[in-house]
């Protein structure tokens, strides 16, 4: 039986980076929350929306910058299921499945479990053959989130990495902002 | 009466060239070692070139063999290592390493000074060659004997595919002389594989190297409708084009273990 990878989901969620948040929030003036959450909002499009609730809630911000190195838990014809560690702005078992097309392009889904939550994400990536190696590189959109970052948004954020072919290891790289 | 779709249909039915001028009629002939779904098989393709008037057909310049779609070319570990193509025109097939094989084949050609004066090419070598934006290069090393003395490199690209083909292999021929400025030899029939038979790479263990068998391009688990299909275009010297089918017939069905 292949492993369900979408059975990740169902990660528990810690409250560690929520405290450590709430902690941090304290010594932000409330001038500089004010205008941090507006230039948010702005940046996500939400600015009218989010602003019109009395209690409305700043969407925090951070640049992900995540890489992690995985091993291969099975293939089945063009999809290859792989696991690991990811290190980086949020860290946390990762999982990656990649579904092959053609010659040239491969999507992929991502679950990653930092503490506090999850989040999941599609990816669409152009492939190239080198040898030994493969590498892919294309854009990663966040579809859902849970705990801390339920309410995760994202898209276009980068998405690249390598396959060693012989035994498909592969080395996976996520950057860009996310809003949760 | 024939319409012009049917006409056109028939022509390429048969590997007749469209062309009021050519006269090249092509065979495509594929096949799959092993023929078994889900599993790494070696791809054989070959083609015969022939002509409707009994002479030489005119020199083939293009071919471009669309293979079929759901095949899994990529997961392969054909072709780990890159074959530089200076170091196969400098040194043969010896200049490769061993894990950049892909498969190997034959040619028959004849040379332009009448009939049956045909020379097989015995050695063809498909290898892994440095990628081409981004699309796999499959090199050919072509190995000739007197007369058509001659060692030919050439390159294939894979591009993706269209409709019910999932790859292109698009490779341009190289005009083969015949003698030292002469005219170019025809190309009458080819074989070659793409696939792991026969072919035994090499890895390091704990300081050995071990030979073991490369993992193929894989069928997918379930048959298309009608089988496998492949088409091939080829493109021949006096421009005349000519473009040929063979579908690959479903294997038949694994009975099941009770």
């Amino acid at each position: 039986m292949g492993h369900d990878i979408n059975s990740h989901m169902e990660g528990t969620m810690g409250n560690q980076s929520s405290r450590k948040r709430r902690s941090a929030h304290t010594r932000i003036s409330t001038a500089a929350l004010a205008l941090g959450a507006v230039a948010t909002a702005a940046a996500f499009g939400t600015a009218g929306a989010g602003a019109a609730g009395p209690h409305a809630t700043a969407a925090r911000t951070l640049d992900l910058n995540d890489s992690a190195s995985l091993h291969k838990q099975n293939s089945h014809g063009l999809e290859v299921k792989e696991a690991g560690t990811a290190k980086g702005t949020l860290g946390g078992p990762l999982y990656l499945q990649l579904v092959l097309h053609g010659t040239r392009s491969v999507t992929a889904q991502v679950q990653v479990y930092p503490k506090g939550g999850s989040i999941s994400g599609d990816a669409n990536a152009s492939y190239h053959v080198a040898g030994a190696t493969a590498s892919f590189s294309g854009t990663m959109t966040i579809t859902k989130g849970s705990g801390t970052y339920a309410k995760a948004k994202a898209s276009a954020l980068s998405f690249s990495g390598t396959i060693q072919r012989s035994n498909d290891a592969v080395t996976v790289h996520v950057s860009g902002p996310i809003s949760y | 009466m024939l319409g012009p779709l049917a006409l056109s249909c028939l022509l390429v039915l048969c590997g007749i060239s469209a062309s009021a001028q050519a006269a090249e009629t092509v065979a495509l002939q594929t096949s799959f070692t092993p023929e078994k779904l889900g599993a790494s098989t070696t791809i054989g393709f070959g083609f015969t070139i022939g002509s409707t008037t009994g002479g030489l057909p005119s020199p083939l310049t293009h071919v471009s063999l669309h293979m079929p779609k759901g095949m899994n070319y990529v997961t392969t570990t054909l072709g780990l290592a890159i074959c530089k193509p200076e170091a196969l025109v400098a040194k043969g097939i010896a200049g490769c390493p061993a894990n950049s094989r892909l498969g190997f084949g034959s040619a028959f050609v004849e040379v332009p000074f009448g009939q049956g004066a045909g020379r097989e090419i015995p050695e063809i070598e498909a290898l892994m060659g440095p990628p081409h934006e981004g699309n796999i290069v499959v090199l050919f090393y072509a190995n000739g004997l007197a007369p058509v003395y001659a060692q030919i490199v050439f390159a294939g690209e894979l591009l993706p595919g269209e409709g019910a083909f999932g790859g292109d292999l698009d490779t341009a021929i190289p005009q083969i002389p015949s003698v030292t400025n002469g005219p170019p030899v025809s190309i009458i029939n080819v074989k070659s594989t793409i696939g792991p038979e026969h072919l035994t790479y090499y890895k390091r263990v704990h300081g050995k190297l071990v030979g073991y068998k490369p993992q193929g391009i894989s069928l997918p688990a379930k048959c298309p409708k009608g089988g496998f299909p492949f088409s091939a275009l080829f493109t021949f010297l006096d421009g005349s084009q000519v473009v040929a089918a063979h579908n690959v017939p479903c294997p038949p069905p694994t009975p099941h273990k009770k």
